[in-house]
């Protein structure tokens, strides 16, 4: 017979009442922010000063589907045809979707580094050669994982990444935008 | 060396000791790494200076599941740091955790049994207790996230407009 002895320090007995959810060890607190929904951490920042910590200190996990596309309305003017009117993107994730008008948008930029210090997808979409998204700092790293599909579609448009996307050789790669990070696949 | 019918004497923080087989603390890394780590021989092989706080209440919890778990599959299976699937807990461990809402410490108990597992590294039962937590959390409102996590609001009424407003742009 073994003996393993779990030495009395601080005895959780005498302090269980004094435990919260900040006296879990940091490795806790990751998986479970990794496992809340994003309306859920917009919330988790309003009920007090350590949560909003929190939430801008962990990265969101790991979402199926994410996609940003441009929108535009066309103003009619006559017989000569129609002119862009109002703009902005459509942000997806998974099934939640955001209409975002410019302002909306560059608003969000700003603040994602509130929410959280990353994002991943298993396939990503970015349907746009945007100006906010032009000089986004890209780059590449190799998960080491093989997967199998996806359809680049117009993300060519960003010449960028098109290039590093290009020069790789393996199916699968990890983009990251600004800190905000995308997987994106070869077919 | 593997000693299968070897049996292991947890003693814990409150000076209770529970002996169980090593087919039970196999699935805790912190343990086996305890066990082999010495120069085990064929018989009882003291170990001693484990600082780990356990109480004997939460070690009870944890020699159950790992119990039912004895048969599970070593290593526990690897995943990524992003995985954020929470609504994959087997049966009988969301029925072994509805138990503990019966006390009135419910979620001390969780927070417990969160710890424990993290400080014996036991993977399956961290994993299944944070998916718990996270699952106690989802679609809560802000009021009812404080109710359950027992924390009180430390902002200012402008401190939290402010935020409100950083939110708009989702919650539309």
């Amino acid at each position: 017979t073994l003996s393993v002895s779990f030495h009395t320090f601080s005895p959780i007995s005498s302090n269980r009442f004094e435990m919260g959810i900040f006296s879990l060890p940091d490795v806790c607190l990751w998986e479970i922010m990794a496992r809340v929904t994003l309306q859920d951490r917009l919330r988790l920042r309003l009920v007090c000063r350590a949560f909003e910590k929190l939430v801008a200190g962990t990265n969101a996990g790991r979402f199926e589907t994410g996609s940003i596309k441009r929108w535009t309305t066309k103003i009619r003017r006559g017989r000569r045809g129609s002119v862009d009117g109002d703009s902005g993107v459509i942000v997806r994730l998974d099934d939640l979707e955001f209409k975002l008008s410019e302002d909306r948008l560059c608003l969000l930029l700003q603040l994602r580094h509130r929410l959280f210090t990353g994002i991943s997808f298993e396939c990503f979409e970015m349907k746009m050669s945007h100006a906010p998204f032009r000089d986004v700092r890209i780059k590449v790293r190799n998960t080491g994982r093989v997967s199998s599909s996806y359809t680049l579609s117009s993300m060519s448009k960003n010449e960028r990444v098109c290039r590093i996307y290009n020069s790789q050789q393996l199916k699968r790669h990890r983009y990251c935008l600004g800190r905000t990070r995308a997987l994106i696949m070869k077919r | 060396r593997i000693y299968p019918l070897m049996r292991v004497t947890l003693t814990t923080s409150d000076g209770a000791s529970v002996t169980v087989s090593r087919q039970l603390t196999k699935h805790s890394g912190f343990i086996e790494k305890a066990i082999t780590d010495m120069a085990v021989d064929d018989n009882a092989v003291p170990l001693s200076a484990v600082a780990v706080d356990v109480d004997d209440a939460t070690l009870k919890l944890v020699i159950e599941w790992l119990t039912e778990h004895r048969d599970d599959a070593l290593p526990y299976p690897e995943k990524t740091d992003e995985e954020r699937r929470a609504d994959d807990i087997p049966a009988w461990d969301q029925a072994f955790v509805q138990k503990w809402d019966t006390k009135e410490d419910q979620q001390q108990t969780l927070y417990a049994v969160i710890t424990a597992a993290d400080k014996l590294d036991i993977k399956g039962l961290l994993d299944m207790t944070c998916k718990t937590l996270a699952n106690k959390i989802n679609g809560k409102t802000v009021e009812e996230m404080r109710e359950i996590l027992q924390l009180e609001c430390d902002f200012t009424e402008e401190e939290l407009a402010e935020i409100r407003k950083e939110n708009a742009w989702c919650e539309n």
